[in-house]
């Protein structure tokens, strides 16, 4: 029912994925956003209070606040904090780097927020090697100030090759601090583009994984891997893209996309400080052409209700063509047989 | 609870829960997990039925909707969204 009423396009997005800012004191290989420098236009303090009135009067209940890295903001807390006294919930991805007792002091007295923390292996080598020396020691740091003041927290990890043998050893590491492990996924875009041969999973990992996470269910794994997922967690996320239909982004200069793996001219939806959201969600071309977007090859396949089609991102940047299926779709591209379905 | 008590009971939002109306019905939220529920009552239920004085009974006499199985429908709907506590029973 909820799948129905999005592809036909609610009156706002559920949450908004907001790229707050292109600064980050890292060079992660994969940054889908290739962050590193703030972006030479990006939205200043009264420009962010301002979105978050438009987020306010359309209800839009969640915003999950990335970059860059989001704390490398000056002016982060004040919109935080304006955040909360609108009643949005903030859901913040960090590299942790920059967590001290101070900041986490100030977190837990700013209202409903939850951290994610990312860390892309359980040791040293293996997570310093993505995400740049030294950043193991420093995630774990912020992660123990986080458990220290009672912050709710995930320990966010890209799946990758590296660290796909990892993924016990990671859920220990994160219970350790009070906290779930999240798996995200790996999408070619941005940086990740161009490590995308040496740090994607194969085939027999991503199949691997897909048993792993169904017997498994405290794994977080947000929309990650639908087209991955077993019956067994349905409904534990959302089951389909929800780009256009439940979620967009919004990136650093107020640009909005349908999604923020899918940051480029093409997928342009409007700009925040010539459009409103509102006109922008209902009016755009790009949105309307992403909620109908329909993957013909993948009708017959019996799991279609349940992905339909999986991820156009990974397959724009495989394939070039959104109407192409998602190339780690379970069954029709890795061959699998789920065989609770049958 | 059955939807027999949905019926008569008194409903607000749960603590952290937040709805939305939407063109097919309401839309809610709630940020443990998070988690989305979505129940299609169109124009039936508005917003301000939640943390109202009013039970589904009085709300859909009061509405001038006497149709037993829609009732018993958004009873079922009601009683589902209170066992996940998304919705608490005064």
């Amino acid at each position: 029912m909820l799948i129905d009423a999005a592809r036909e396009g609610l009156s706002a997005p559920v949450n908004l994925t907001w790229e707050i800012t292109l600064k980050c004191n890292l060079q992660c290989r994969h940054c889908l956003s290739s962050a590193g420098r703030p972006h030479p236009e990006e939205l200043d303090t009264r420009e962010c209070y301002q979105v978050i009135d438009q987020l306010a009067e359309h209800k839009v209940f969640q915003i999950n606040v990335g970059g860059g890295e989001p704390f490398a903001r000056d002016d982060f807390f004040s919109i935080l904090e304006y955040a909360g006294q609108k009643g949005i919930v903030a859901c913040i991805s960090t590299n942790g780097t920059m967590l001290d007792p101070q900041i986490c002091r100030r977190l837990a007295n700013v209202g409903r927020v939850y951290l994610q923390v990312s860390l892309d292996g359980v040791d040293e080598q293996t997570n310093d090697s993505i995400r740049g020396k030294g950043t193991y020691k420093l995630a774990l740091e912020g992660m123990a100030h986080l458990a220290d003041h009672g912050l709710e927290f995930s320990v966010n990890t890209v799946l990758t090759r590296q660290n796909y043998d990892q993924l016990e050893q990671l859920k220990a590491l994160a219970a350790g601090y009070g906290a779930n492990l999240r798996v995200s996924r790996f999408r070619p875009s941005g940086r990740a583009r161009d490590c995308w041969q040496d740090l994607a999973p194969d085939k027999d990992q991503l199949e691997n994984f897909s048993v792993w996470l169904q017997q498994d269910t405290q794994i977080l794994t947000g929309d990650s891997f639908f087209s991955l997922t077993s019956e067994k967690r349905r409904r534990m996320g959302l089951d389909l893209c929800g780009a256009a239909k439940m979620t967009c982004c919004l990136s650093p200069n107020g640009d909005i996309y349908p999604c923020a793996f899918l940051q480029e001219d093409q997928f342009w939806a409007g700009n925040l400080r010539e459009r409103s959201l509102y006109d922008i969600w209902h009016n755009s071309n790009i949105m309307r052409t992403f909620r109908g977007l329909d993957v013909k090859s993948c009708h017959s396949c019996f799991r279609f209700d349940s992905c339909r089609g999986g991820c156009p991102a990974v397959a724009y940047f495989m394939h070039k063509d959104l109407s192409q299926p998602d190339p780690e779709c379970m069954m029709q591209c890795l061959g699998l047989q789920d065989q609770e379905v049958h | 609870m059955d939807k027999i008590e949905a019926v008569y009971s008194r409903f607000g939002l749960a603590k952290g829960a937040q709805v939305r109306a939407e063109e097919r019905g309401l839309l809610f939220y709630t940020a443990s997990g998070p988690r989305l529920f979505f129940i299609p009552s169109g124009p039936l239920l508005s917003l301000d039925f939640f943390g109202s004085n009013w039970s589904l009974s009085e709300w859909l006499i009061l509405k001038g909707i006497g149709d037993v199985p829609v009732r018993q429908a958004l009873a079922e709907a009601l009683a589902d969204l209170e066992t996940k506590e998304v919705i608490v029973a005064d």
